[in-house]
């Protein structure tokens, strides 16, 4: 096949190999975009190539897949382990929030009532 | 949906159920995408991780299967995004091995069965060949069915490019099938 003669016109020959024109009407169409015949035959072989691999493509779809057998244990355990995480994270947060106040209060605690108000004022 | 949004992270029956009803989609389009059962299975987890983390965010219910097909695809696209270059080494699925991943329904014409599932094999091959951004271009469009402005999306790129890459990767995969499977392109079920 000859790479190359075709790629500009790629995206218009993937929508043709989405609908049914073949034979002389697909080179017809192709021939209002596509002066040379040479082109011209490559591009609705390219048509052809297409709309049947992509035929080939669909029969994918029923090909069923196995899920792994333990699929939902392992991703309950995750999930619980997620849980956990995130607790233990809540859990460190909410104590660091109350370490951190706890030492913002023993620290104005040190400086002179006076010289607090006057900050504040 | 809604039932998980009222009862997660405390009770997560409901998700459960979602898991079950959801798993072989979200695994399917992983493992197409990926090629690889490993990788498949850790993102289809991930997948649900994220659902878990973020259910309650979600306010159309409607949405729902959209979000979730977009979360497998991006976070796919993600893995493959990472993937170092390097040649795989593939170890293609015997023929005649009855334990291999396709379940072919039960039918009373097994000349059919063996042609389907010999096609599927090969096409299977051709796939895991193709460069990856070819690949996952024509396994969204063809297998998945997304839409090229869906696909544009997700891959961000245009519509254009999708489309160049589609045909460039169907191209591809015909010349694969004839190395691989000699024959293959002339079978009759297709």
């Amino acid at each position: 096949m000859r790479e190359g003669i075709t790629n500009s016109y790629a995206d218009w020959l993937v929508d043709l190999a989405n609908e049914d024109l073949s034979g002389e009407a697909l080179r017809n169409l192709l021939a209002t975009r596509i002066s040379s015949v040479e082109e011209i035959e490559q591009a609705a072989k390219e048509v052809e190539i297409s709309r049947r691999v992509r035929l080939f493509m669909i029969s994918l779809q029923q090909a069923e897949i196995e899920v792994p057998a333990d699929f939902e244990a392992k991703l309950m355990a995750r999930v619980s382990e997620d849980t956990t995480l995130l607790n233990l994270l809540d859990i460190y947060l909410s104590g660091f929030g109350r370490t951190l106040l706890e030492l913002i209060t023993a620290l104005l605690s040190f400086i002179p009532e006076k010289q607090v108000s006057e900050q504040t004022v | 949906m809604l039932l998980c949004q009222q009862t997660l992270p405390d009770d997560t029956r409901a998700f459960e159920v979602m898991v079950g009803r959801y798993k072989k989609r979200v695994f399917s389009t992983a493992y197409r995408l990926l090629d690889n059962r490993e990788e498949a299975e850790d993102s289809s987890q991930e997948v649900f991780l994220k659902i878990y983390r973020n259910i309650k965010n979600i306010t159309e219910p409607i949405t729902f299967e959209a979000w979730l097909h977009r979360i497998t695809v991006n976070l796919c696209l993600d893995v493959i995004e990472k993937r170092k270059r390097v040649p795989a080494v593939k170890i293609y699925l015997d023929a005649n091995d009855e334990t291999q991943n396709f379940d072919i329904p039960a039918t009373s014409n097994t000349a059919k069965i063996y042609e389907d599932k010999e096609i599927r094999n090969c096409l299977e091959k051709a796939l895991a060949e193709l460069e990856p951004k070819g690949r996952s271009a024509i396994v969204l469009r063809d297998v998945e069915e997304m839409s090229y402005e869906d696909i544009a999306e997700s891959l961000k790129v245009g519509l254009s490019a999708v489309k160049m890459r589609i045909h460039r990767a169907r191209l591809a995969v015909r010349e694969l099938l004839e190395k691989i499977c000699p024959g293959s392109w002339r079978a009759k079920s297709v």
